[in-house]
């Protein structure tokens, strides 16, 4: 009796301490939070916001709205060379994903169904990709681009990208591939279907969801990828938005209002088409555990 | 029967060639090219066996750079896998989910858009009268204002500060992910028994999420070691070489002097330690699977 | 693990393989570059089509870009066998584009070079041709350049390059600043410090500067070298025959030094964009900038003028010389068609033709004429003046010498006034890489 009763007594003690520290705890953790929060979001508003002030406003009236709401900032920008950068971009992210789905899903397809020599060379090869940073390999890039014909035209971008960007597509839609019933195959084969007809017609619109997230990853890569574009395509009419903003920060000289508006301009569609696709791009990133 | 035996290839080959020659056939040239000593404006390469290699780990900027690829390293390791988590697991235990997911999606915005952009802004922020300096002011912290990256001992601090800025909520993303998958009777066992949430979070979550732990250290570690753009966007390496990091002597050395040997020798040096980092990525989820 | 481990054994044979083929089949590569070398080998055999010849600039927008293009199309109608292709890459990175053409065996018919070290890099080289002869045979042509502005581009009494515009470096001055404050243009180094100090007890930034690229501080530096050290010394330490070891460097750098309360606040952190902007708004009262830049200089709400780097009296350097040095273009030594180039070149630096350049770009042309009544305004005649007038030319720094010096130089010169380093560290660091230099050529 004795004993139960200190139990309970211990037991009620030790329930106290925990809603002590945890309420304590959880109130820190709170204001944590909201500061991380403040240092997060504060740039990005700021940014918005001076996008509508003049040059001089942005600077003597730090903090508060823009006296008078420059809209034309936003106007200027996208005349000045924001668009022809937009354009470029949609273009090279548009053919890298096509082209990354095409030969990953090719390639995999191939590993999967048959067998035959060197498969597993090949398919050791095409992940091992992953390991390469494309950085690394600048130097022999810029002249194979050179030798090959490719300086200073897009489609340099759109098989660098597309490569550096397979290995991780590949991984995705083989292991997606691996998973479907081989049963499906043998029917196909069975009405006469031949082996691409199989992959175009039973594989892939089996495989939709991986295809979206594998075509999420490369064009979140493809549209915000700066250093081969700043190397490779010198053209400012051929620029994309990263390596284009450079160009245009030169053009603009001082004319800040418009520069951030620019900034905006470019934001905005890679946060749109996150929030359209945010379950592809998370199951993308936390299965690839890649960083953009 | 032939069609039959070279069908599996045929549809490799696209892919094949593409790997092959943007990102194998590179490596190899890289390799070659350290080795010479390549005059750009006669063409002339002579072979200089390690020449470059020696020169380069002699010469002061490899050490400047080298020390502060380590230092981001660090920091990027505190941040985005130490504090991610913890305010990945602060999210999850949240009680208003409406909030916690403002939060989680604010946080994550910044890993979204492109360094140039994010560059480009923070320049505007580490202005003399830029807005630190102004929340500063306002803060009665004046003596603390300074052109951040004009100062050799802020710039390479205040572009790492950035790079957690952006890529925190990145994997606070990935933790998240991965603490949802935790089964919710574990954490209802452990409330049951009393443990407090730190408790949980020590010897319950953090076991579960263990191989998260790994990818993201991971992936932070070769993140530190391989960036370039937001160096190059906010201070090119200056002022006088203080935030130069190993790719962006790499870049200058190659396209701003022309001394292309040198300039291969530093990206296999880059090589040979991501490479590393990146094989223990492969393995880890190679065992995952 | 051990299957992955046998996996690698085998692809790294399979690359190394890979890494031999792509080795011996390089050559046959490099044959067929780009577009208009390809068409270069074309059109050879083909009488009947035109010749082409690639004009690669550094002017990659803006009416300067425009210029050469319509010069291109303009020669192409009233030539027809001779076919002119501009291409070009902006000024940050026309350095890196033409080294990497050089090496990849596609030279240019015609390119544009900076003078001095620059030029002569590609002289050194083997890869310009050099152009003397055509000069000599056509004087009534060459005679209207400004035959000071050949002198950068002049290597063993040879010329190399054909200089298309002349440049300088100022100091704008606010005159109504000094007007309401009863200033004075400063002609020697003491009246200028005398300047600076009045104009530091007000509100205005005395000399408004953008460091955070290092060479804004260097060009001070190009010419308080030529100012301050004898000019035989610098020719000589710049050719890197000598070792930067003459006490008149250091001497140079405190004359910098002097300057430092004088310039914006916090300058390294402060963008060349807004060195410009601060003075155009009037925040500033001077402002040391090129005559070439001067369409920036342009918009400014008040009346300005510009005064010549004041003279340090006693001081051993050349006191009128002029920093600024002339851009133009060489000859690939590789082109198949020598003569047309300088045909080309020779109708680009006609009177009518400079006359249209200077209307179009406000560039400032080298050829006698061309910058007039009806082609510039009334600052820009002043300035052709001014150039025209100096003793000689004093090159930039960035181009003076080898590039990793330059580069140590200038990264020093930055240390130095953002107070990291003295005048003697920063010799020293450069007398360094001098020897690095050396022994690795």
């Amino acid at each position: 009796m004795k004993s139960r009763y200190n139990k309970s007594i211990r037991y009620l003690n030790y329930n106290g301490m925990k809603e002590i520290t945890d309420n304590l705890g959880s109130m820190v953790a709170k204001l944590i939070i909201v500061l991380f929060f403040m240092i997060i979001a504060g740039p990005l508003i700021w940014m918005v916001v001076s996008s509508f002030k003049s040059s001089n406003e942005i600077f003597s009236n730090i903090w508060g709205l823009p006296g008078q709401w420059l809209f034309t900032n936003y106007v200027e920008a996208w005349n000045t060379g924001i668009s022809k950068y937009f354009i470029n971009s949609v273009f090279v992210t548009v053919c890298t994903i096509i082209l990354t789905l095409i030969i990953c899903s090719l390639y995999a397809y191939s590993i999967t169904i048959f067998d035959f020599k060197g498969k597993k060379c090949f398919f050791i090869l095409a992940l091992c990709g992953m390991m390469f940073s494309p950085i690394v390999s600048m130097i022999p890039l810029y002249q194979e681009v050179q030798v090959l014909g490719l300086y200073n035209r897009r489609i340099a971008l759109i098989l660098i990208y597309s490569a550096y960007q397979m290995s991780l597509s590949f991984l995705l839609i083989q292991s997606f591939f691996k998973s479907i019933d081989k049963a499906y195959l043998d029917a196909a084969k069975i009405d006469g279907c031949n082996n691409l007809i199989t992959l175009i017609y039973i594989f892939i619109p089996m495989s939709k969801p991986i295809f979206v997230t594998s075509a999420v990853l490369t064009g979140f890569y493809s549209w915000n990828e700066f250093s081969f574009a700043l190397i490779f395509v010198k053209d400012s009419a051929l620029k994309t938005i990263p390596s284009g903003l450079l160009a245009f920060q030169g053009e603009m000289h001082a004319e800040w209002g418009v520069l951030l508006a620019g900034l905006v301009i470019s934001a905005v569609p890679i946060i749109m088409f996150f929030v359209f696709a945010q379950k592809y791009f998370i199951a993308g990133i936390s299965a690839g555990g890649v960083k953009g | 029967m032939l069609k039959k035996k070279i069908a599996p290839y045929l549809y490799i080959i696209p892919g094949l060639l593409i790997l092959l020659i943007f990102v194998y056939y590179p490596i190899f040239r890289n390799i070659e090219y350290s080795f010479l000593k390549w005059d750009l404006f006669s063409g002339t390469k002579k072979f200089v066996k390690f020449t470059n290699y020696l020169s380069l780990f002699r010469s002061d900027e490899f050490g400047v750079a080298f020390k502060n690829n380590i230092l981001y390293i660090i920091i990027s390791f505190i941040f985005q896998v130490g504090i991610s988590v913890i305010f990945a697991s602060i999210l999850e235990n949240m009680k208003y989910k409406k909030l916690s997911t403002l939060f989680r999606t604010t946080f994550f915005l910044p890993s979204l858009i492109s360094l140039t952009i994010i560059g480009l802004l923070f320049t505007f922020i580490y202005k003399t009268d830029g807005l630190l300096n102004s929340i500063l002011e306002v803060m009665h912290l004046g003596d603390f204002t300074k052109g951040w990256l004009g100062d050799e001992k802020t710039a390479i601090f205040s572009i790492i500060a950035v790079s957690q800025w952006k890529s925190t909520g990145y994997t606070m993303m990935l933790f998240i992910v991965a603490i949802q998958k935790i089964p919710t009777e574990i954490n209802e066992a452990a409330k049951i028994d009393g443990a407090t949430r730190l408790k949980t979070f020590l010897h319950i979550t953090i076991p579960l999420i263990k191989d998260m732990i790994k990818i993201s250290t991971i992936i932070t570690i070769s993140g530190g070691l391989l960036v370039f753009n937001e160096i190059f966007i906010m201070t090119n390496g200056g002022p006088y070489g203080s935030s130069e990091v190993l790719s962006t002597i790499m870049y200058k050395n190659a396209f701003v002097h022309g001394n292309i040997g040198y300039a291969s020798a530093i990206a296999n040096v880059i090589l040979l330690l991501s490479f590393v980092f990146s094989a223990l990525q492969f393995i880890t989820k190679e065992s995952d699977n | 693990m051990k299957k992955i481990l046998k996996g690698f054994s085998v692809i790294v044979t399979i690359m190394l393989v890979m890494g031999l083929l792509g080795a011996c089949g390089k050559k046959t590569d490099t044959s067929q570059t780009s577009d208009t070398s390809e068409s270069n080998t074309d059109t050879k055999d083909v009488a009947s089509e035109p010749i082409e010849i690639e004009m690669f600039t550094r002017f990659a927008d803006g009416a300067s870009k425009d210029f050469f293009d319509k010069v291109a199309a303009d020669y192409t109608s009233k030539n027809p066998n001779v076919k002119v292709v501009v291409t070009s890459a902006d000024n940050e990175n026309y350095k890196q584009e033409i080294n990497v053409r050089l090496a990849s065996n596609d030279a240019p018919d015609i390119y544009f070079a900076w003078s001095a070290v620059y030029a002569k890099n590609f002289v050194d080289g083997g890869r310009a041709l050099d152009l003397t002869s055509y000069i000599n045979d056509d004087k009534e042509w060459s005679d209207k350049i400004m035959t000071s502005q050949f002198g950068p581009y002049t290597f063993n009494n040879n010329i190399y390059g054909i200089p298309i515009i002349m440049d300088g470096k100022t100091f704008y001055y606010n005159k109504d600043i000094f007007n309401e404050l009863g200033l004075e243009v400063p002609e020697n180094w003491d009246e200028f410090m005398t300047v600076l100090d009045t104009l530091s007890k007000t509100d205005y930034i005395p000399i408004s500067l953008g460091n955070i690229d290092d060479w804004a501080t260097g060009h001070y530096i190009t010419t308080l070298n030529q100012r301050v050290v004898p000019a035989d010394v610098l020719q000589k330490d710049y050719n890197l025959d000598g070792d930067f070891s003459d006490a008149a460097y250091v001497e140079a750098l405190e004359y910098l030094n002097q300057l430092v309360p004088y310039f914006t606040p916090e300058f390294n952190s402060v963008s060349y964009d807004t060195g410009i902007n601060d003075f155009i708004t009037g925040k500033a009262a001077i402002y040391y900038e090129q005559f070439n830049q001067v369409q920036y200089i342009e918009p400014a709400e008040f009346e300005w003028s510009w005064f010549d780097f004041p003279d340090i009296e006693g001081a051993k350097g050349d006191q009128n010389a002029l920093t600024g040095a002339p851009q133009g273009f060489m000859v690939s030594a590789e082109t198949k068609y020598p003569e047309e180039c300088v045909a080309f070149l020779k109708y680009l630096t006609t009177p009518e033709v400079a006359g249209q350049m200077v209307k179009d770009t406000m560039m400032i042309s080298t050829v006698d004429g061309a910058i007039n009544e009806t082609t510039a305004n009334e600052n820009l005649i002043k300035i052709a003046d001014t150039i025209k007038q100096a003793s000689s030319i004093n090159v930039w720094l960035d181009n003076s010498t080898d590039s990793e010096v330059v580069s140590i130089y200038l990264s020093g010169i930055q240390a130095m006034v953002g107070g990291s380093k003295t005048p003697q560290e920063v010799m020293a660091d450069v007398q360094k890489m001098v020897q690095t230099v050396k022994n690795s050529k």
